[in-house]
């Protein structure tokens, strides 16, 4: 692997740690552990402008590095942070590589709603309980709106070509 | 307009109708009345208040990991303070209808509030 792509990795995971680390500071007022997403803005513009491996390698180191700073390791956060990681950028990927029907905003929203749904899933069987149902229409309404907007910011710094001119640069 | 674009905002819509359906199935059928509040630790009933004849107290149940000062004012029920790191239970606030669980997932207490319509059945 060449110098300039390990670096480029690197920023890009730093970035997507900053991101879900200041995330983990709002308060959900719904189920506990909920997170937004926003940091699926880096994983969007890894898998469109690097790779899958790449972006799957991101996601997946992400969810361990943030649960070490924050000390939740094997709680339940990092359990429910992990199924939406997995859930959210696998339909991101089978999206991207075989149903070509959506623009960047649409992948996003879907992976948003496939993020937080890994969540509820997790804390309905760890908490053994079917009531957090109730938070279901609130949470995917929070996913669609945040959906959008990573939709519109991952765009956006794709059609800069940051990524693209060092690709070209640096031939990887 | 560009497929794919018109294809997002499809898809936009049809979960923004789903959305509010949910909302509304959530707001609709809730209950204010002869409301019950039923306190879970480890998926066990350990508490179970009448909120509309309790008096404003505060109590202290042992939750998984700490401690939870629960709070009883004005017939809803709240977290007033709890021995977990990020605090969402008491973000939550104070509950007096149905079809709002607190949850605290750090010391896996749940309260949730039910509307009891038992109690007119018994006295008819």
């Amino acid at each position: 692997m060449k110098v300039q792509k390990i670096a480029l990795l690197g920023v890009l995971l730093a970035v997507t740690i900053v991101i879900a680390i200041l995330e983990s500071f709002i308060p959900s007022f719904t189920i506990p552990g909920i997170k937004l997403g926003f940091a699926n803005i880096v994983i969007l513009v890894t898998l469109y402008e690097v790779g899958i491996l790449e972006a799957v390698f991101i996601n997946v180191v992400r969810v361990f590095v943030v649960s070490f700073v924050r000390g939740t390791f094997m709680s339940m956060g990092f359990f429910m942070s992990l199924a939406g990681a997995f859930m959210s950028l696998g339909i991101m990927i089978l999206l991207v590589l075989l149903i070509k029907k959506f623009s960047i905003i649409g992948v996003s929203v879907l992976g948003a709603l496939f993020h937080v749904t890994g969540q509820i899933l997790i804390a309905m069987i760890y908490m053994g309980s079917a009531y957090v149902v109730f938070y279901l229409p609130i949470i995917a309404l929070s996913a669609v709106i945040t959906g959008v907007i990573v939709g519109f910011v991952a765009g956006a710094i794709i059609r800069t070509g940051v990524i693209k001119r060092q690709r070209e640069k640096y031939n990887f | 307009m560009k497929k794919t674009l018109r294809n997002d905002l499809i898809l936009i819509g049809v979960l923004l109708a789903l959305i509010i359906g949910g909302l509304l199935a959530v707001l609709l059928t809730r209950k204010k009345d002869n409301l019950v509040a039923k306190i879970y630790v480890q998926s066990q009933l350990v508490e179970e208040i009448d909120l509309k004849n309790e008096p404003d107290h505060d109590f202290v149940i042992q939750g998984a990991k700490g401690k939870l000062t629960i709070s009883i004012k004005d017939h809803s029920i709240g977290v007033k303070e709890a021995d977990c790191p990020h605090q969402d239970c008491v973000h939550m606030g104070y509950v007096s209808e149905t079809n709002r669980p607190i949850i605290c997932a750090y010391n896996q207490v749940y309260i949730i509030i039910e509307g009891n319509s038992n109690y007119d059945a018994r006295i008819g």
